[in-house]
């Protein structure tokens, strides 16, 4: 009986205990958060703090945060992500602040974001690759030059009309075996993969040939370059590389003909200087083709509606004669430039259909042509192989036109807060940035 | 009358019936909050190994992350990483199509990606919250 006592007093007071340790546990810990309302304004990035809990956790917070577009600029940020930099301690190791990151990677893309619809491009590929349903493939090119250490991305792009604008978008990710067929709008930056797969590119260089370009413009593909997403809203000078705009068939449709190609569209405001700089090659089996290296440009309101577009044609001509099969090669640097001057038209555009209100201008595609005359019918069907190189934008002013992305951020901190602790080791305040500005 | 007194003995019974509801929902089942860390170097895009909750999710857990450099590494300027991360798919107990046994979930396989050229050293918080099953024991199918 007395051991039987003993067990029951010592049971009780481990029961003692254990309630004593949960009392403890619930007066000085409990899970509970802070949180911070700040305004981020900007793209790029930017590292901000101290971000003082003026409490205190015992192991590192759970971080989370949301974002929230203001107005306008809602869409135009594709990417965002904060996190942790560094946690700021007390003498008692006591999680008591925080720095973070901030990146906001924006582009210039008008469209909601879209969902990935079909990670098969295979059955695609023979439905709307020069099929029959009037889905003409109009663009495919690569990111960047293409060599072992960086392989490149292909992207295609098809219209939508009447709106003009890209219905999918397909993106070949080198190493990855699949296409990615995309929504329009989805702008999702891909990354330059390593391990291409050159059959699959193979395929393609044979398909181009039987691409339909009888109706491709002015209907706009879209290139999605990752390295161009920078701020546009002073001057600003960009390159956005080499890009190899494929090869056409003049022959087989129509005799006469063009062919563009979209560039990356552009956030512009009224008033802006839009130039564009490109070396310009055209390789045709031929010697007897006229052809025309062209840009030309869209222009887009705030939904991203064609509003107007210009041309820009430099008229060039072989002018030898080297056979039927050899190549000839004309490069040459071409530029063009668009003054979009508020209620005034544009300068230096030959062909031009712009809207009444240039002020309405919000986005621009800038596009490269090639247009053909052949002399006579052709037989076996000469290619021209249009390639543009060095391509640079320049966009000149005025700064203040285009505002930066706004963006009411939520950070949030959760954890096991001690309570109590801050009376007895003194604690900063809470405090904390109200705007963090990224450049 | 008659009507108002069958109403008034069902009384005790809806609430012996909902007081039962509520002690088996605090005996089975109460909200869980479940945090992983997952550390990862380098850039790039991974699927993570599946990752077992050790708990019984009733229903997919709401998932949210957070990431953190790991202690001693530093930003580098003009390239601060862009991480994202998502279930890919879900590890959830076998139910056969037409049963109408509920779909318990057990762990996850996630897609994490992260965009920057410098080989960061990063740690994610992953964060799964939902409703847990408390006595897995019977639960049909967990258990072998």
């Amino acid at each position: 009986m007395a051991n039987d006592g003993a067990v029951r007093r010592i049971g009780r007071s481990l029961r003692q205990a254990d309630m004593r340790q949960e009392l403890d546990r619930g007066q000085w810990a409990t899970l509970d958060k802070i949180d911070y309302d700040i305004v981020v304004e900007g793209r790029g990035e930017a590292e901000a703090g101290p971000f003082w809990f003026g409490r205190a956790f015992d192991t590192p917070p759970f971080f989370t945060f949301s974002a929230v577009a203001r107005g306008a600029n809602t869409g135009i940020a594709t990417q965002i992500t904060v996190g942790v930099a560094e946690w700021l301690q007390d003498e008692q190791d006591m999680y008591v602040g925080a720095m973070l990151w901030f990146i906001f990677d924006a582009c210039w893309e008008p469209f909601p974001t879209g969902m990935i619809i079909s990670e098969d491009f295979e059955n695609h590929n023979k439905a709307y690759l020069g099929g029959p349903d009037g889905n003409e493939l109009i663009g495919l090119g690569r990111l960047g030059n293409s060599t072992p250490e960086n392989p490149f991305t292909v992207i295609l792009a098809w219209p939508s009309r009447p709106l003009n604008t890209i219905e999918r978008i397909a993106v070949f990710e080198p190493g990855t075996s699949i296409f990615k067929l995309i929504r329009r709008g989805d702008l999702s930056p891909y990354k330059v993969m390593q391990d291409p797969t050159p059959s699959r590119l193979e395929d393609f260089e044979v398909k181009r040939s039987y691409w339909s370009l009888s109706d491709v413009a002015p209907a706009g593909g879209l290139w999605h370059l990752r390295q161009v997403q920078q701020p546009v809203s002073g001057p600003a000078v960009f390159s956005l590389g080499a890009i190899d705009v494929g090869t056409v068939s003049p022959c087989g449709y129509d005799l006469e003909g063009d062919a563009w190609f979209t560039l990356p569209l552009i956030r512009v405001a009224p008033g802006m200087t839009v130039k564009m700089r490109a070396n310009a090659k055209v390789n045709d089996t031929y010697d007897q083709i006229s052809y025309q290296f062209r840009f030309g440009v869209d222009f887009l309101d705030e939904k991203g509606v064609l509003i107007g577009s210009s041309g820009l044609g430099m008229s060039t001509r072989n002018g030898q004669t080297v056979g039927l099969t050899s190549l000839f090669t004309s490069y040459s640097k071409y530029e063009a430039i668009w003054h979009l001057i508020p209620y005034g038209g544009f300068d230096e555009a030959t062909e031009v259909n712009w809207p009444a209100n240039n002020n309405d201008i919000r986005y621009v595609q800038l596009r490269a042509g090639v247009g053909w005359n052949p002399v006579s019918n052709l037989y076996p069907y000469p290619e021209l192989i249009f390639d543009v190189d060095d391509i640079e934008v320049e966009l000149l002013g005025p700064a203040q036109s285009v505002s930066a992305p706004v963006f009411d951020v939520a950070l949030n901190f959760g954890g096991q807060m001690l309570q109590g602790y801050s009376s007895v080791h003194p604690l900063r305040s809470y405090e904390a940035p109200l705007k963090v500005l990224l450049s | 009358m008659t009507s108002r007194a069958t109403t008034g003995k069902t009384y005790p019974s809806i609430r012996r019936a909902v007081q039962r509801v509520d002690l088996d929902r605090d005996t089975w089942a109460g909200p869980s909050l479940l945090i992983l860390s997952y550390d990862t170097v380098g850039a790039g895009v991974i699927e993570t190994e599946l990752l077992d909750f050790g708990l019984v999710f009733e229903g997919s857990p709401f998932f949210s992350y957070g990431v953190e450099l790991q202690p001693g590494h530093v930003l580098v300027a003009n390239d601060f990483p862009l991480v994202t991360a998502g279930v890919k798919q879900w590890k959830t107990t076998e139910v056969e199509a037409d049963s109408q046994a509920t779909l318990f979930y057990l762990g996850a396989h996630l897609w994490i990606s992260i965009e920057a050229k410098t080989a960061y050293k990063l740690r994610f918080r992953l964060s799964f919250e939902g409703i847990t099953m408390r006595n897995v024991e019977y639960i049909r199918g967990l258990n072998g």
